[in-house]
Order: C-alpha cells, then sequence, then structure tokens
C-alpha cells in the first residue's frame, strides 16, 4: 500500500485532486502555513474539505508548518482545537512549541514532521517520536540510504516529495526572501529567490560571470518511485499548491498509472519513458532525480534562468457531462476539428481521438473552440467521465 | 558585561592569546567535518589549549555523518558546551554530561519553543531575525539565561549543493570555492563551498553591542562574537562604539508575513 498525496491551494484543486484518485490531500489554512500568497483555505473550507474527503474514505493534512514568532501564536490553540473538532487526520508541523501544544491539548490528529525540519537521520527522527508524531516528511536532501536506516529503526511513516519544484538550500534554512524582499520565507514569504540572477565574483572580487544562477531543476522521482517505495517510503508527495488543475491532475495521472502498473507487474522501461515525457511536457521547467539515487552535480542545477522556462497550451479542456453520447465540454485553450487530442481520467488510462464533430452549447456546429471557457459539445461515444480532461495528443504508448 | 560572560569564536588558534590577555576565556569552536561555515578544527586541536572550548555543530545530518559524530563522543569529554543544528546531535548527547546549547538556525525564534527546549538542554542561541522587542520578550519569558549573538555575519542559505563548483563545471571555469554573490551593491551574499554543501552569509556584519545596555544581563549566558573573519581589533572597535558599517535591519523592522493580496 502507498499513499499518494497531492497539493491543493483552493477548493477547486482540491477537488481536482480528489477526482484524479489523490489518497490524501494537503492545504493551508488562512494562517500558519507555507504558502501566504496562495489562496488557502478558510475554516469553513477546511471543514468542506474534510467532509468531501472524507466521503470518499480519503484524508486531509493541514499544513501549520510556519516557524513561528511569539505574535504568531495568537489564535493558535483555537485553530488546533478547531481542527481537531471537525477531524481533519493530520497536521504537518515544524514548530516543535506546535508540537508541545498538540500534546497539551491532547488532540486525536496525527501529528507529521513537516520537510521544514530537514529530517535525514534516525536520531531526529527519533526525536520526533517520542514527541508523539506519527510521520516524517523527509528532508528533500534524503538519499536511499537515509530513507532504509530512518524507516527501519523508527517504524514511523515515512512521506517523501516525488515531484515538484525543490528549495535550493535545506527547508527552513533559507532567509533570503527576508533579505531581499523583506517577507520572512519560514513564514510563508518565500519569493524564491534562488530563482534570481547573482553576479558572481572571486574572493579577490573580480566577476566570474554576471549571470550565476542558484536555482536547482525540479524533482522528478517517475525513474526511482520502485525503489522509493522499496526502501520505505509510505505517502509519495507531489509538491504544488500553488499549480493549475492540469498540472495536478496530469502528475497525479501519471504517478497513479505507475502504481497500477507496478502492483500488477506489468511496468515496463517504454511505458516509464512514455510516462516521463507527459510529465516533462506538462511542467515548465526541466526536472531531475536529485538526491535519492546520487549527490546532484552540475545537472541537477537549472542555468538557464527563469526566463527561459516554457509554457505549453495543451489543456483543451475539462469534461462536464457524458451524455446520450455527447460529451461537453468547458474550452481551456483552442483546439478546432481535425485536432488530435487525448482524453485522460482516472478510470481511464487514455483516450485517443481526432475531433471529427463539434458543436456550441446549444448545438450548433462550429469549426473551432477559441473562446476560453466556452461551453462546446462532440458527439461521440467514449468513456469519459466528468471532471476528465482533454489535452493536444503529443505521446502515444 | 562581564568578560565571563564573553564568548568569541576565532578564525585561528594563535589568536587565542590575544583574548586571553584581556581575560576572555570562553571560545566556540566549528568541529572540522561536522560544521559548514566557520574554520575548523579538529579535538585534538582544541584538546589542551587552557581555554573553556565549545563545540559548534552545525551540519544538517545525514545518517553516514551522524554516525561519524557517534565514534567521537568519547573524545567530547573536556569540552564545556555543545552547539547543535541538527536534533540527531540531541538524540545522542541526550544521555551524556555535556551542556547542550540549542542552535538550529533560524529556529531559535519564540519563548514558547526555547522554554520547551530548556526543558532539555543548558541553553539556546537566539537567531539573527529577530526585532530588539522580541530579543526583550523571549529574554524576559525564557526559563534559563541564553546566548546572544553580538556580532557576526548571518548565515541567509544553507544548501547541501556544491552551488560554486556546479556552476564552474558546467560552464568550464576555474574552479572556486568561495566567492561574492551580489544582486547589486546593497545585497551580497559571501559564499563558502566545502565537501558538506554551499553557505551564503550576508555581506554586511551585525552588530547588537549598542543595545546590550537595554537588555537584562541575568538573563544573558553568554555575548557571542563571531570573529572568524576578523581580529581582535575589531572586537576592541565593537566594545568601542566604533563599528559603523553593520546591517541591523531585522533588529528594527519586522518581516512580512501575511502578505496582501
Amino acid at each position: 500500500m502507498i499513499e499518494l498525496l497531492a497539493p491543493a491551494g483552493d477548493i477547486e484543486k482540491l477537488k481536482v485532486a480528489l477526482h484524479y484518485s489523490a489518497d490524501a490531500i494537503y492545504f493551508g489554512g488562512q494562517n500558519y502555513s507555507l504558502r501566504a500568497n496562495a489562496k488557502n483555505f478558510s475554516l469553513e473550507e477546511i471543514k468542506e474539505a474534510t467532509m468531501l474527503a472524507h466521503s470518499l474514505n480519503k484524508k486531509v493534512y493541514v499544513a501549520v508548518n510556519i516557524i513561528f514568532h511569539d505574535e504568531d501564536f495568537k489564535g493558535l490553540k483555537e485553530y488546533l482545537l478547531y481542527l481537531d473538532e471537525i477531524g481533519i487526520d493530520a497536521i504537518m508541523v515544524s514548530d516543535i512549541a506546535v508540537l508541545e501544544l498538540c500534546n497539551e491539548l491532547k488532540l486525536k490528529i496525527d501529528r507529521y514532521v513537516s520537510t521544514q525540519a530537514s529530517v535525514l537521520n534516525e536520531e531526529a527522527a527519533m526525536f520526533y517520536k517520542e514527541l508523539g508524531v506519527k510521520r516524517i516528511v523527509l528532508a528533500r536532501e534524503a538519499m536511499k540510504e537515509d530513507v532504509i536506516a530512518i524507516k527501519s529503526r523508527t517504524g514511523l511513516d515515512l512521506e517523501a516529495f516525488v515531484h515538484g519544484a525543490m528549495c535550493t538550500g535545506f527547508s527552513g534554512r533559507c532567509i533570503l526572501s527576508n533579505y531581499l524582499t523583506n517577507r520572512d520565507s519560514n513564514r510563508g514569504g518565500c519569493a524564491q529567490i534562488c530563482r534570481w540572477k547573482f553576479d558572481f565574483y572571486d574572493e579577490n572580487n573580480d566577476l566570474i560571470s554576471d549571470n550565476f544562477w542558484l536555482s536547482c531543476k525540479d524533482l522528478s522521482m517517475v525513474d526511482y518511485f520502485k525503489e522509493m517505495f522499496e526502501a520505505g517510503i509510505y505517502s509519495f508527495k507531489i509538491e504544488g499548491r500553488m499549480r493549475s488543475i492540469y498540472y495536478i491532475a496530469t502528475v497525479l495521472h501519471c504517478y497513479r498509472l505507475l502504481f497500477n502498473k507496478l502492483s500488477n507487474n506489468s511496468l515496463n522501461p517504454a511505458y516509464i519513458n512514455f510516462i516521463r515525457n507527459i510529465l516533462n511536457r506538462c511542467a515548465n521547467r526541466e526536472n531531475a532525480t536529485q538526491f535519492f539515487n546520487k549527490f546532484p552535480d552540475e545537472n541537477e542545477q537549472y542555468y538557464l534562468g527563469s526566463r527561459e522556462e516554457v509554457s505549453n497550451q495543451d489543456f483543451l479542456g475539462i469534461v462536464l457531462e457524458n451524455k446520450d453520447n455527447i460529451i461537453t465540454i468547458e474550452q481551456r485553450n483552442y483546439f478546432k476539428i481535425g485536432d488530435e487530442v487525448q482524453f485522460f481520467g482516472p478510470q481511464n488510462e487514455f483516450i485517443n481521438y481526432k475531433i471529427d464533430n463539434l458543436y456550441d452549447e446549444n448545438l450548433n456546429k462550429i469549426e473551432i473552440a477559441n473562446h476560453p471557457q466556452m461551453i462546446i459539445k462532440i458527439k461521440a461515444k467514449l468513456p469519459v467521465s466528468p471532471g476528465d480532461m482533454l489535452r493536444i495528443k503529443i505521446f502515444d504508448i | 558585561m562581564k568578560n565571563s560572560k564573553i564568548l568569541v569564536s576565532v578564525k585561528n588558534l594563535d589568536e587565542l592569546k590575544e583574548y586571553k590577555k584581556i581575560g576572555i576565556t570562553n571560545f566556540l569552536f566549528a568541529l572540522k567535518g561536522f560544521s559548514i561555515g566557520y574554520p575548523e578544527f579538529t579535538l585534538d586541536e582544541l584538546l589542551d589549549l587552557d581555554i573553556n572550548v565549545y563545540l559548534n555543530i552545525n551540519l544538517v545530518m545525514d545518517t553516514k555523518k551522524i554516525n561519524e559524530f557517534k565514534n567521537i563522543i568519547s573524545k567530547l569529554d573536556f569540552v564545556k558546551g555543545i552547539f547543535f543544528e541538527d536534533l540527531g546531535i540531541y538524540y545522542v548527547l541526550k544521555d551524556h554530561h555535556i551542556p547542550l546549547i540549542w542552535n538550529q538556525n533560524h529556529f531559535v525564534i519564540n519563548s514558547v519553543s526555547i522554554n520547551s527546549w530548556l526543558n532539555r538542554v543548558t541553553s539556546a542561541c537566539l537567531t539573527n531575525e529577530l526585532t530588539k522587542e522580541e530579543i526583550k520578550y523571549i529574554l524576559e519569558k525564557t526559563s534559563k539565561p541564553l546566548i546572544l549573538p553580538i556580532f557576526g555575519y548571518n548565515i541567509a542559505m544553507y544548501s547541501r549543493r556544491y552551488l560554486l563548483s556546479n556552476f564552474n563545471r558546467y560552464h568550464g571555469y576555474k574552479i572556486v570555492n568561495n566567492g561574492y554573490l551580489k544582486i547589486n551593491p546593497q545585497n551580497q551574499f559571501k559564499a563558502y563551498e566545502t565537501e558538506n554543501g554551499t553557505v551564503l552569509f550576508y555581506h554586511k556584519p551585525f552588530n547588537y553591542y549598542p543595545i546590550i545596555n537595554e537588555l537584562k544581563d541575568e538573563k544573558i549566558w553568554f555575548y557571542y562574537f563571531d570573529l572568524t573573519h576578523s581580529n581582535i581589533a575589531q572586537y576592541h572597535k565593537i566594545i568601542n562604539n566604533e563599528i559603523s558599517d553593520s546591517e541591523e535591519r531585522f533588529l528594527n523592522h519586522k518581516t512580512i508575513y501575511k502578505l496582501e493580496d
């Protein structure tokens, strides 16, 4: 058994993640979480999200992972009691004060140590275990031998990032944002200074380069997720509370397919390559495996610069309804009759289809779908469901 | 400020005699192989110095590194205290007699967490991203005397990656292990790379000496001077209030927590 853990920046993204087979969702409330510029969830929305997830037998984790200044504790006790009362499954924590408070309040919710705590060894994990923690979200720098050691000697649930952006520094050990933007990175204000361009001088103050980058490539564990599982990772975490619904759906769908193939012994290199191509196309930055299998070098760094990132218009629409062989779709990007497209959803792998008819919402024939969020209809007998997505077909198995 | 409450880091052992002449006997040394960003010293070098030796162990440690550390624990008896970043260090030393100082960079920033740690360890070393009012509040609320950094360079980022040599190798430049990363003249970072990763220090020192008279001396165990980038002349400048190019932005300005929509 594994857990596929997805981010949610708001309720819409949460619903997409649940639809796309996430076993658990993580997000932040309006306070105390490390994505202060994500929409985040109100108290009512946290309750709604929890009820929705639980109705589908899925779990909800709430980030309470800022490093607190004294003034930030205001309201924390009431917030934790509320989370406990509505029955969220766990909170993710970095600050020992929150763990102590949870113990003091005898809360039922599980406590997970956030990656901000940078746990890389069994002794640090044991420290947290003795504080009542049930799970460690490993430091992004954890290597395979660290995972094996921590799992075998602590028995704790281990969670690790499997896909998404990486911090260049140890999480929690970077305050470049504090210096350059006055935004506290350890309280949700990270301005991604590692993606800024620096001038690089040697110790004699002679210029080496006026185009220096700290930034590293994103993480992708497509090639190593099986080894992660065998090493002891239980929860496979996708980064990106601020990512698009298309990104969340695509990444979840791809990893779920990989796990399904793994569990029925049908996984092969060609399929992994196919999935890798889809994931690479979906993200707008290059990726690499980073620390798990080897120490990262210059090939894991990102030297092109943030302005060179690319985006595409692959995401064509979302299925709203499939009834009487008429598929209703909300458009997201331009497409037209004759295009080769691909439906994907949690109940299907991929459905290739050549657009041979298009109608507007009143069933008037059209040739192109060119208005953002316009409602279009396709007459076709396809096993797609509401929430499934449509994209340009680039890759095929 | 009594000399017995002053803790100093130096860049080489030859400097110790100068400090000892003026009555300073407490020194903090980065332990070779287990630290990053500071001049490192071996246990053998520190063994018979006739001073009070405190060790700075500021690596975030993986399994291999902490196992290496376990092998030297029996040699630490002469040490007066250990500043630790990784909580694994606390865990392996908690049943030993060595005084421990919680020094998790950027985490020692509220009185509640500090008091929690003070139930376990001897003291804690305050983080530099605090305002003056926050420092006063923490000193008021905490249960044991703390260590207050007075002068030094703040670590702004710590990475396990080889950020300088990776870049130079990628571009075919000569490999260097330190240098400066600059956004503009006001915002520069001194970068150091070792086999344990890379750290960036803000290029200007902080100097909290001018505020110490506003703080409760009895709540401070040590006033810590990191002079690894300078020397005893700098120490005299500090205590004579002759430092002019320091940077105290965090002391005087809160950082933003909640961003506006």
